[in-house]
């Protein structure tokens, strides 16, 4: 069969991918991979497409061209195969009235295909994985937003899928619920699960992810592994400068000497990107403005953030 | 709370010898329930504890009570020695139609909305979990709140009973036909809660809905007031004596019941997948039982033409209606489903009628009616050999039917042309648009050119003329005069005969002919290799 012969390493692969509604482009010709028991960060502003890549990836939507595979299957030859082997947590919650806890996993387990003995040790597995064993007969209407992530988590870790797709977990979570869920995803990255997972905030995934993808208005614009994206796009260093007496001389002189493009300056203190990457430069940029005659009073190189690169990366426009 | 607790986790590795634990009752019953449809647990686990249907089920046994003691309370010493049976059943009758004729079929009308709502239908579709289950599921749920509702009635139905004036069968026939008709409304309202919509057409689905179904209420109220009224209604005189036709119709139920689940499937289901096999199969299923009950009703009644032409009027407003919706369906088909299909084109050529799209459609339709056209004609003709005959002699009826079914290939023809090309421009337009403009031919086909005639030539349409061939009832009563030169004081003679098959066969032809690109590009489009989808860099 194709398939086996097309299984790779990667738990996720992402091909040319498009989606397009109408005249709108979701999802404009991507491609990315994520790599085995790895997480990987899927990042952008709002309308960028995130959620309608992971639907098609979910196999809840179908790709207007392009190809993906899922544990080694293809979402749009074999969407039943991905089905088993892959947890899918939507951005809306998804309850049912009149239902606890433990009869929402129980239904889903069911759903899966979990008989007997096995269901049931899904379920008390997933609320005890998830801390909601307190609240395992509250009804699921009822639960608060954190419980709701949590149990949403739960459902899709129901059938030990090999690949997780979580669509911003951590929307409407408190800091700590927040530390306790990327707790958890990288436990679950560890057992070996591979794990995409997406947000609009890339300083949120940068502590637990393994690799990142940028996407703004459907186009990906940055991919790899996280401090590839970094060195690759993020590697500019800013020079902060501050010197005594008249800055406006110093103005003149950086402007003179320096083919850098935007120097910002807020008082006595300057602030521009360094025009070369060599560091030699920068040592040779304080000798030669003290033989000017500048008084330094503080002289500092910093890497950009992740901030930076973000905002770098992205153009601000909100779909 | 700190995610500790590893999630692969090997209890026999810490137990080398496990404890065999005895079961709990409870968990016996859970492993049993294994067996059923995870759906059909989740309903019956929601419905159970809604308010809504605790409050409907007290509500009712409130009111059996009561109505059982006023009933003797207010008649006391009468009810001793006088038969009040059927009154008392039937006020019980009347009692038991609004829970089953509408509360329960709306219900489960919701139970679909809801989940396209709350978006849980995306939660239930990635699991491994099949749109018919999730279908089937719902409806077995609502069943099964039927029955409960039911026990509620048993004592009374009983008491009923026993107050005299109804025999066994009637007393069991009330609950027998509204739990039909119950099912029956459940199925339609499944297929109704399945079609994807907006909120505005939301709402206008559950008025239509609430109004079906309290129209329906209403007749049957006067159904139950037959069955138990001693009743003179030739419907019911007539199903005990022709079992054949009950049994018949039952069947017809059944299928029709499965066909609407088929079709909420495939609602469910997106169209890059082959939502369209099982939905055939299902309508072969119910064209069998169709063709079956009206094979029996004509072989039962041989010798009144009543009951031989409106079953096959019947017959032919279905097949043109699913035949619509066969034709509206999508022309081209995806990679996906033509890997399903078969690679070989020879034998696509013989299943050609389960291609899904338009062009299968077109053909299993007009296959569909044909077959039950000649399977009546044959029925006739074997009545015709064991029996004399009155009236409408086979040949007649084979003339009729014959000339029905080229009517029907041409409207049909005409119908899948100007959706094809509707379709161009709306390439996301639904199944009702295609209704309407199904219902749009009809109009210009017949009501426009009776109105002109009546309008420019009157008496034309007493005295047949070709001009007149598209109007339906017009061409199949000449069908029916001249066929066998039959009538001579009409004045048909055999040159009128070839002169209206001549025309029929004309415009067939040319609606066939105009057909003809589609039809093949769409039957055998699929037929060459198809490549994988996955591009190759
Ligand atoms: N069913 C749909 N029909 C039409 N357009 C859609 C549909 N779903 C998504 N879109 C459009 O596709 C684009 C991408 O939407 P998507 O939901 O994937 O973005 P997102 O990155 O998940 O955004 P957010 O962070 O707000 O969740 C948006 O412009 C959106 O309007
Ligand atoms: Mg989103």
């Amino acid at each position: 069969m194709e398939n086996t012969v097309t299984a790779t390493a990667a738990a996720i692969e992402v091909r040319h991918l498009s989606r397009y509604f109408g005249a709108t482009r979701a999802v404009d010709d991507i491609s990315f991979a994520v790599r085995q028991g790895t997480v990987f960060g899927f990042i952008g502003p709002n309308g960028a497409g995130k959620t309608t890549t992971m639907r098609i990836l979910a196999t809840l939507d179908h790709p207007t061209s392009g190809e993906a595979e899922v544990a080694g299957f293809s979402v749009v030859s074999d969407p039943e195969q991905i089905r088993r082997r892959v947890g899918y947590m939507p951005d809306s919650f998804g309850s049912f009235s009149y239902m606890s806890c433990r009869e929402y996993l129980d239904f889903f387990a069911r759903a899966y295909g979990l008989r007997r003995s096995a269901r049931r040790d899904a379920v008390s597995r997933t609320l005890a994985f998830t801390g909601t064993e307190g609240i395992a007969d509250k009804p699921v209407d009822t639960l608060s937003m954190g419980m709701r992530q949590r149990l949403c988590l739960g459902r899709a870790l129901i059938h030990d899928p090999d690949v997780l797709i979580l669509d911003e977990p951590a929307a409407g979570l408190d800091p700590r619920a927040r530390i306790e869920l990327r707790g958890m995803i990288r436990d679950l990255a560890d057992q070996g699960k591979s794990i995409l997972v997406s947000s609009h905030i890339l300083t949120e995934l940068a502590d637990f992810v393994d690799d990142i993808g940028i996407l703004e208005r459907g186009r990906l614009r940055a991919a790899g592994p996280l401090a590839d994206v970094r060195r690759r796009f993020g590697g500019k260093r800013v020079v902060e400068l501050a010197v005594e007496g008249d800055s406006a001389d110093v103005a003149v002189w950086l402007q003179n000497h320096l083919d850098t493009e935007e120097i910002t300056c807020h008082g006595d203190h300057f602030c521009f990107i360094c025009p070369d990457d060599s560091s030699e430069i920068e040592s040779d940029l304080l000798s030669r403005l003290v033989a000017a005659g500048f008084r330094v009073k503080r002289f500092g190189i910093r890497e950009s953030s992740l901030e930076d690169l973000f905002m770098d990366l992205t153009e601000g426009e909100v779909a | 709370m700190t995610p500790a607790a590893p999630l692969r986790h090997d209890s026999t590795a810490d137990h080398p010898l496990p404890l065999r634990k005895r079961m709990s009752l409870r968990e016996k019953i859970s492993d049993w329930s294994d067996w059923l449809n995870p759906i059909l647990i989740k309903e019956t686990r929601q419905v159970a504890t809604s308010r809504a249907f605790v409050w409907t089920f007290f509500v009712l046994v409130l009111l059996c009570w009561i109505s059982a003691v006023t009933t003797v309370l207010l008649n006391d010493p009468a009810i001793r020695y006088q038969a009040y049976g059927p009154s008392v059943m039937t006020w019980y009758g009347w009692l038991m139609t609004i829970p089953f004729v509408v509360v329960v079929p709306f219900a489960t009308y919701r139970s679909m909305e809801i989940e396209r709502h709350n978006a849980t239908f995306d939660l239930l579709s990635i699991t491994t979990i099949e749109a018919t289950q999730i279908v089937r599921g719902k409806l077995v749920a609502m069943l099964v709140m039927a029955l409960v509702l039911l026990s509620v009635f048993t004592p009374c139905l009983a008491f009923g009973y026993m107050l005299g004036g109804v025999d066994l069968a009637q007393t069991l026939s009330v609950p027998a036909f509204l739990m039909a008709v119950c099912l029956t409304a459940s199925s339609v309202a499944v297929l109704l809660g399945s079609l994807p919509r907006s909120a505005t057409a939301s709402t206008l689905h559950s008025m239509l809905l609430l109004t079906g179904l309290l129209a329906l209420a209403i007749v049957s109220l006067a159904i139950v007031s037959q069955l138990l009224g001693g009743s003179s209604a030739w419907y019911l005189r007539m199903l005990p004596s022709r079992p054949s036709i009950a049994v018949a119709a039952f069947l017809l139920g059944v299928t029709l019941c499965e066909l609407a689940i088929a079709a909420a499937a495939a609602n469910l289901t997106p169209p890059e997948v082959n939502r369209s096999s099982l939905v055939r199969k299902r309508l072969l299923l119910v064209h069998g039982t169709v063709t079956l009950a009206m094979g029996m009703t004509v072989y039962e009644f041989p010798h009144d033409r009543i009951y031989l032409l409106p079953p096959l009027w019947m017959a032919t407003a279905f097949w043109f209606m699913m035949g619509t919706l066969l034709v509206a369906e999508r022309p081209d088909l995806t990679a996906r489903v033509r890997r399903e299909l078969a690679p070989k084109a020879y034998p696509r050529v013989l299943q050609s009628w389960r291609v899904p799209g338009s062009a299968g459609g077109f053909l299993f339709a007009v296959a569909g009616m044909g077959s039950l056209t000649i399977v009546l004609m044959l029925v006739r003709w074997h009545v015709h050999t064991i029996g004399p005959i009155r009236r409408f002699p086979p040949e007649e009826f084979a003339a009729v039917a014959a000339t029905n079914w080229l009517l029907f290939v041409g409207y049909l023809g005409t119908v899948r042309l100007s959706w094809l090309r509707i379709r161009r421009r709306f390439p996301h337009a639904g199944f009702f648009p295609a209704l309407a403009v199904a219902a749009g031919v009809l109009i210009l086909g017949n009501l426009v050119p009776a109105l002109l005639a009546e309008i420019l030539w009157p008496g034309l349409l007493e005295s047949y003329s070709p001009l007149l061939v598209t109007i339906w009832p017009v061409t199949l009563r000449a069908a029916h005069l001249t066929v066998l030169n039959y009538r001579p004081a009409l004045g048909t003679t055999a040159g009128d005969i070839a002169r209206l098959y001549g025309v029929i066969g004309a415009l067939v032809a040319l609606v066939l002919f105009l057909n003809l690109r589609s039809l093949v590009t769409g039957l055998f489009a699929g037929a060459a290799p198809v490549a994988p989808v996955r591009q190759r860099d």
